[in-house]
């Protein structure tokens, strides 16, 4: 029974499986893509090596054995350098240089078994027969051997030396579980190669157990990556299960975050509010009231000084309390809106020029008609107007008379203020300024037009007209 | 009283009305005179060149330059300068400031009485 041969195919055959396995592992890695590389390059060498073998042991002639062997090389040197290049990167000891000499060494004697097999193999006696216990018989080449022989020897040895420093280191470091696998993976091959070289040399009987050596090393190989590739997936499944408690964690911080932003954003817009509201109290009220109580201080002296002018300031003192009434009144409708929408349009008014009266002692002649009565909308806008043109007047107009009036005629509305100041030149845009822009927005909503006319020295009217309907029907 | 034995005032306030109050209580004094208005510290600076006041009186919060920087300048202008803050209610901050900057006081209330 060829037992031998039987056994030999098997393993290659087992070569070749693990061959392919790391291979195409090694393409859908991520990463530790060459030691998947280098391994299969060895296994897919290393189980033609053992093919060939299968056909040479079976020579019956020298030409027949040197035709089979010759190219056995190629497959002989894949090995080597697969073998030394994976354990290098296995134990992370890499002597660039060595390895890349060893490699050339390989190649060298690879090449000249190929391009001058009768030079690498010496002067052949003939074919000589290994009988095997069981009855098999192989047959092997019997020649004196050459220099490249020996030079293939050496570089064996060399490699069998680099793997056992480079074990070792990985051992010293500390990886000591995966220097010990390949170690015991390694070691029956290792055995397996000596023991050739010995029989090789005529020490020992010559065996060919090589190619059972390898057994051990794909095991050892293939337990290394297994371990590997599961220790990956835990991981994944831990940091998948970690993950979504993260996730979860992160949810609740953000929410919280999110909701404290809301709380701060709120306090701070009404920080911001009484601070506005604070300023426009310093602005309005404060000054009025401060101003009335100099001219109160005034009249008393004044009694006794300028009688006129006592009476004069005590209508002044009248007014300023009026205005800074009617300024505490807007001010209310900013803290409090609802307070404006349930006062009517005649209200307004006259609140406007209270303040007006209050600031700059010029009176204003209201007249508002009895019947009008607006949505919230339509009164703020005329409030506005009103509020603005005032305020414009009282700026930079230097007038006597101020005339205010809303009038209602066939459901249309018309505001009109009149001064007798010093008017404007309405064909400079510049001189119009920004009060009578501020008061055209305020006059932009639906139904509303806005009419400006002035006179150098003769005096400014304003005239908002409003009535239900469409922009369209705008004049 | 003559002239020459009046003390001369600059008003600097940015409010017509507090201007206009503090103007008609000062007539009622002969031994005061009031020789500008300012309504902001830019102004009043200008005025305190020009006129040479004897004393200042100085709102606190106005545009520009407000009425510690005012004072500042002032100060640097003629160290010997007058300048009284008026203040309608206490600002402490703000008053402090504008004392560090060399205003001699501040009257907590106006006189409501001549004496």
């Amino acid at each position: 029974m060829y037992y031998y041969r039987i056994t030999v195919a098997v393993i290659a055959g087992i070569c070749l499986g693990f061959g392919m396995l790391f291979l195409f592992v090694g393409l859908r890695r991520k990463t530790n893509k060459r030691l998947n590389y280098t391994f299969s390059l060895f296994a897919l060498c290393y189980a033609t090596t053992l093919l060939f073998g299968v056909r040479w042991y079976s020579a019956t002639s020298v030409s027949e054995f040197l035709s089979v062997n010759r190219y056995d090389a190629l497959f002989v040197v894949g090995a080597f350098v697969g073998l030394i290049w994976y354990v290098a990167i296995y134990t992370g000891v890499r002597p660039r240089l060595f390895l890349v000499l060893l490699t050339v060494l390989y190649v060298i004697t690879g090449v000249a078994r190929i391009a001058y097999p009768d030079a690498f193999l010496g002067s052949i006696n003939g074919l000589k027969t290994l009988e095997l216990p069981w009855g098999e018989s192989l047959t092997l080449l019997d020649s004196t051997g050459s220099i490249w022989a020996e030079l293939f020897v050496v570089a064996q040895l060399v490699s069998l030396g680099f793997f056992i420093t480079a074990l070792t280191l990985q051992y010293i470091r500390g990886a000591r579980t995966p220097a010990l696998i390949l170690a015991l993976g390694i070691l029956p091959f290792v055995a397996a190669i000596l023991y050739e070289i010995l029989g090789e040399s005529g020490l020992v009987p010559y065996i060919p157990l090589g190619e059972v050596g390898f057994v051990g090393f794909a095991i050892a190989a293939s337990l290394q990556m297994a371990n590997s590739v599961i220790r990956t997936e835990e991981e994944l499944s831990d940091y998948q299960e970690n993950l979504e408690i993260q996730v979860k964690e992160r949810t609740a911080e953000l929410q919280v975050a999110n909701q404290l932003l809301v709380v701060q954003e709120r306090d701070s817009a009404a920080i911001e509010e009484r601070r506005r509201i604070a300023a426009e109290l310093h602005d309005s009220v404060t000054q009025t009231l401060y101003s009335i109580s100099i001219v109160a201080a005034a009249i008393p002296r004044l009694l006794e000084r300028n009688l006129e002018e006592a009476k004069r300031s005590a209508q002044h003192l009248r007014n300023m309390s009026l205005g800074a009434l009617a300024e505490m009144r807007t001010l209310l409708y900013e803290l409090r809106p609802e307070s404006f929408e349930s006062s009517n349009l005649a209200t307004l008014l006259q609140q406007a020029a209270d303040v007006f009266t209050g600031r700059t002692h010029i009176p204003v002649q209201l007249t508002v008609q009895e019947s009008v009565s607006l949505t919230p909308d339509v009164n703020l806008a005329f409030y506005r107007i009103a509020q603005e043109g005032l305020n414009n007047i009282g700026k930079h107009a230097a007038a006597s008379v101020v005339i205010l009036s809303l009038t209602e005629v066939n459901e249309v509305f018309v505001l009109t203020l009149r001064d007798n100041g010093k008017g404007f030149n309405q064909s400079s845009a510049a001189q119009q300024g920004q009060g009578l822009s501020i008061m055209s927005e305020r006059a932009s909503i639906p139904g509303f037009s806005l009419d400006v006319t002035s006179a150098t020295d003769v005096g400014t009217t304003i005239t908002a007209t409003w009535r239900e309907g469409t922009v369209d029907d705008q004049e | 009283m003559t002239k020459s034995d009046q003390i001369r005032i600059l008003i600097a306030d940015d409010h017509q009305l507090v201007r206009d109050g503090l103007k008609l209580l000062i007539s009622t004094f002969d031994e005061f005179e009031i020789v500008s208005m300012a309504d902001d510290g830019e102004q009043a600076i200008k005025a305190f060149e020009r006129w040479r006041p004897d004393v200042v009186l100085m709102d606190l919060v106005m545009p520009n330059i407000d009425g510690p920087e005012a004072t500042r300048q002032i100060l640097k202008e003629d160290p010997s300068a007058k300048v009284i803050i008026l203040i309608s209610f206490v600002d402490d901050e703000k008053v402090q400031s504008a004392m560090a900057a060399g205003a001699i006081g501040y009257p907590l209330r106006m006189p409501a009485q001549s004496s």
